[in-house]
């Protein structure tokens, strides 16, 4: 897809959307409309939003990139944000922009063992 | 004061905004006087001021970057200006106050680059455009990002 910059890959159950430079309105636009696709026809134990590669993330790109996360929520798939960079983090908390519920790791790895041990084989997440 | 210009970005469409945010932040002179994160934060409030030329200044305006060195104690500061031709800023006041928006959005932007940069002006009168300049120095305990 032109100017749509991020790779949608399986590991296992679970779907990582990589964001490879940028979350710009249109790759997530068109990275949303892959996932939902593959949400309906395959579905996934959890959701990976891998934006390590995106150095620069501004309140317009966070708060598209937080809806989609909402979204995947709300149909029922956990979903985890990795990889967000230490300068992203810093300007977000500085602005103060609304994070909601987002649950984020360090790195994929991390991303991927959370979902394991939250997760159990059907895909609802374990009782607390 | 000595100033430089490092770069001068038309902002029409979301790719200039791009652009500019990448030249930004990989700017030579930026990343040997800034920490990583510094940079990155510096270069995400110059992306907040493209966007703001796209959404309220008609898309039409530029981000105009300098290196500003202060003659006497040798210290430098970076420095964007953001300039459009739209209608201007309602309120200057309340813009810079969190929560704030024309547009329906958070109204964050503005008052995040505030606390982010050491300064933040606002000149816009109604219907002639805005400049908006933000200015941040660097300091002698950042550690410099040459990494890259």
């Amino acid at each position: 897809m032109p100017g749509a910059h991020f790779v949608l890959t399986r590991v296992h159950g679970t779907l990582v959307v990589t964001l490879q430079d940028a979350a710009d309105a249109g790759t997530l636009r068109a990275a949303s409309q892959a996932l939902m696709e593959e949400l309906e026809k395959r579905g996934a134990e959890g959701v990976v939003f891998e934006i390590s590669g995106c150095e620069v993330i501004d309140i317009d790109e966070f708060t598209a990139l937080r809806k989609l996360v909402q979204t995947v929520e709300w149909l029922g798939v956990s979903s985890v944000v990795a990889g967000l960079r230490p300068g992203i983090v810093a300007y977000l908390a500085s602005t103060g922009v609304p994070t909601g519920d987002l649950r984020a790791s360090l790195n994929l790895e991390q991303a991927l063992l959370y979902l394991d041990r939250n997760l159990d084989r059907t895909g609802a997440r374990r009782r607390q | 004061m000595n100033r430089t210009t490092l770069g001068r970005f038309d902002i029409l469409a979301d790719a200039d905004l791009h652009i500019a945010v990448f030249n930004i932040q990989s700017n030579m002179r930026l990343r040997g006087s800034f920490s990583a994160t510094d940079v990155v934060m510096i270069a995400t409030v110059a992306s907040e001021f493209g966007r703001n030329i796209l959404k309220y200044g008609g898309a039409r305006g530029y981000l105009l970057v300098s290196w500003i060195e202060d003659d006497t104690c040798g210290n430098g500061a970076i420095e964007i200006q953001a300039v459009d031709y739209g209608p201007g800023f309602i309120d200057v006041e309340a813009a810079v106050k969190d929560g704030y928006s024309t547009g329906g959005t958070l109204g964050l932007g503005l008052p995040g680059a505030a606390r982010i940069m050491d300064s933040l002006e606002i000149k816009s009168q109604p219907g002639c455009g805005a400049t908006v300049t933000a200015k941040k120095w660097a300091r002698s305990n950042a550690r410099p990002n040459r990494s890259r």
